[in-house]
């Protein structure tokens, strides 16, 4: 079967809550359903999206006498050692079964010593950007004139001050009917920290299996409520949608642009228009180590975890 | 002489594989690299030997996350004298079959020791069906796999590997030193690398590793500009306004691949990708995938590094872009949908003076000195 090119990992994954309690906050669930974040990569290690039909059938495309088996003199030269490691009727040839055989026997990634793979994902999915960091972020790379930068910098923190409160008040909203009064306070709190890095939790699966969890502090308070199972899905849920609001749109790409007519000129405009609509990408730099922070745009992000130096498989 | 645009099909039965391995696609010939034999040529090599080993590297090169890139086995250091005997192999054609193809003839130095044609031409005229990637700072990809398809596991397995390919230089392994031995230079030459005059491949194998790991370039505009910041994302005071902007672009969309680790060194990838050149898994080249058979390596392909890519043109590894721009504008569009494609791969959109400000500064990583340096120049005359 194939999945979309752009689909990511979303998994539920029994994990154990590592987070300290604070005192006279209600008690954390020993076990709880946490959401996977969607870090993924066609990088060696981490799960497939070509299956074992599409090896065989692209190693058959090279049967140019249709006999169903692959002889040396078919395939590349380059291609030829896979005769001898999967001929297993040793009649000389490799026929789709044995083709298949190979496609399917466990293979462990390759990793350079003090190198880990994959881990890729989007950053603001990740914690390590926001809406209001990328827009800046694009503002410095127009390589504008000191005082234009600095109006185009008050535009836009107006801009993202809007943005948030409106996307703050919404959720606030949404969770009247789901949290009571206390945990709405709480709640609120954890809105208005400005640091907003997520935290880590790797949990070990059957099989040696190893998830990697990411969780943010308005998911953390929710995590530590204790809520009926209904209660913290709506909770999530609209936890979810404030941080979908908080992305922009088409719209507030327009938005924003619209009073910076008289400011940038229409190729800086342009300019800004087209990285603002680029989603950051980012290595998690903590999968299988111990570190203080993770790589973004070749800077050290720190307050990253990591519960232990294990690689971490991420499974679609 | 005139060279065949079909490519020439050996008939013997040992090499009939090699039908698999020419196209039909066009072939370019701007700039074939032909050689006279060296045996028709005189071997002139300086009196001082050149400097090889223990390079004067720029500091972002000494930093330890760029220095933990290195390859380099401790059995195999690069020594002055390894690495001149190195440089010989490398340009010595009678490591082809039939003395007339060396290592030199397809990794032309001024081009970043890529070949500038689409395809390689073998040593009976026959064409690959990829191109012949760059060797810049090969001592620099950690994972020490080489070929588009990462099937050479090390340098010095990889060098050899083309010697006897039946369609590149389709040499009889067991032959080669005795061939060679018949050039009373080389028993010199051996000696001074390894102790005594005996050739032998896994000599030969070390050797050429240690040239291919001796040719470093840190002498771009860029190391210049970085040696006089605090960070690669300082404006640079000898870039042009565009060139910075270029390189603020790439640090913020490209850097991730291709500047990865935390350093600011090595323009490499850690990892083969796949990159969404092809939607097709039948018919289009496996890559990695190819080589290994497992699924999520299909339609994986090395990178090599983005040192003095300007130079080295076409690109990809069929050589499908002829220029920088094209590569671009394929990561501009975000690809083909290859059930494989890479996280990574997304639509960038970039705009038109953007694409132009990438391009100006992935030319500020050319190191004019190190496309003409002598001491990787080919030493027959």
């Amino acid at each position: 079967m194939r999945h979309s090119p752009v689909a990511l990992i979303m998994l539920l994954a029994s994990a154990a809550v590592v987070a300290a309690q604070s005192p006279g906050q209600n008690r954390i669930a020993p076990a709880i359903q946490l959401q996977a974040f969607a870090f993924d990569s066609g990088s060696p290690g981490l799960a497939s999206r070509a299956t074992a039909d599409d090896v065989v059938t692209r190693l058959m495309s090279f049967d140019r006498d249709q006999d169903g088996k692959l002889s040396p003199s078919e395939l590349p030269e380059r291609m030829q050692p896979l005769i001898a490691r999967g001929d297993a009727d040793f009649d000389g040839a490799l026929d789709a079964k044995e083709v298949r055989t190979i496609a399917l026997a466990p293979t462990a990634p390759v990793t350079a010593r003090g190198f880990h793979s994959g881990g890729y994902g989007f950053a603001d999915e990740a914690g390590f950007s926001s809406s209001r960091s990328h827009i800046e972020g694009a503002l410095d790379d127009l390589g504008l004139a000191q005082e234009t930068r600095q109006e185009a910098g008050a535009i836009a923190g107006a801009f993202m001050d809007a943005l948030e409160a409106d996307a703050s008040a919404n959720l606030m909203k949404d969770l009247e009917s789901v949290l009571n009064a206390a945990q709405l306070v709480e709640l609120r709190n954890a809105l208005d920290q400005p640091d907003q890095i997520r935290r880590f939790f790797i949990t070990r699966q059957e099989n040696l299996a190893t998830r990697m969890v990411l969780r943010g502090p308005l998911e953390m308070k929710i995590e530590q409520f204790v809520l009926k199972n209904e209660e913290k899905k709506e909770a999530l849920a609209a936890i979810d949608r404030y941080k979908a609001r908080l992305r922009l749109a088409d719209a507030d790409r327009a938005a924003l642009l619209e009073p910076m007519k008289t400011l940038l000129t229409g190729e800086q405009r342009e300019n800004l228009q087209a990285a603002l609509a680029r989603r950051p990408l980012v290595k998690n730099g903590a999968i299988g180590r111990v570190v203080g922070g993770a790589v973004f745009m070749g800077k050290v992000v720190p307050g990253m975890e990591t519960a232990q130096p294990v690689p971490a498989i991420l499974v679609r | 002489m005139k060279v065949p645009l079909l490519a020439w099909l050996p008939s013997v039965a040992s090499v009939l594989a090699l039908a698999s391995l020419t196209t039909d696609w066009p072939i370019d010939v701007r700039a074939q690299t032909d050689v006279l034999p060296s045996t028709a040529r005189t071997l002139r090599l300086p009196e001082v030997t050149y400097h090889y080993a223990d390079l004067e590297l720029p500091a972002h090169f000494k930093r330890d996350a760029a220095q933990r890139f290195d390859n380099t086995p401790r059995d195999n250091p690069v020594t002055d004298q390894g690495a001149t005997l190195g440089r010989v192999l490398f340009y010595d054609t009678r490591l082809s079959a039939n003395n007339t193809i060396a290592c030199g003839s397809c990794h032309v130095q001024k081009h970043a020791f890529a070949d500038p044609n689409r395809f390689s031409r073998g040593f009976t005229g026959g064409h690959t069906d990829r191109h012949a990637m760059n060797l810049v700072n090969v001592r620099y990809h950690p994972r020490a796999r080489f070929f588009w398809d990462e099937r050479g596991h090390n340098l010095e397995q990889m060098v050899l590997l083309p010697v006897e390919n039946h369609l590149e230089m389709g040499t009889d392994l067991p032959q080669l030193p005795v061939v060679l031995a018949r050039e009373p230079r080389y028993a010199e030459l051996f000696r001074q690398a390894f102790g005594d005059a005996e050739i032998t491949n896994d000599r030969i194998a070390r050797s050429l590793a240690q040239f291919l790991r001796s040719m470093v370039s840190y002498r771009s505009k860029y190391d210049q500009g970085l040696a006089g910041a605090r960070a690669a994302s300082d404006e640079f005071s000898n870039f042009t306004p565009q060139e910075n902007r270029g390189k603020a672009l790439f640090l913020r969309n490209c850097s991730l691949c291709h500047l990865p680790e935390q350093q600011e060194a090595h323009f490499i990838m850690i990892e083969p990708v796949n990159t969404g050149l092809d939607d097709d898994t039948e018919h289009a080249d496996g890559g990695v995938g190819d080589i290994t058979l497992v699924p999520r390596d299909m339609g994986h392909f090395k990178s090599p590094s983005l040192r003095n890519v300007e130079v080295a043109s076409p690109y990809m590894h069929d050589g499908r872009f002829a220029t920088l721009e094209a590569v671009i504008d394929h990561y501009s569009s975000g690809g083909k949908n290859h059930p494989n494609k890479d996280v990574r791969i997304q639509p960038l959109h970039f705009t038109d003076s953007e694409k132009a400000a990438l391009v100006a500064f992935l030319k500020t990583l050319t190191d004019p000195t190190f496309l003409a340096d002598p001491k990787f120049s080919d030493p027959f005359e």
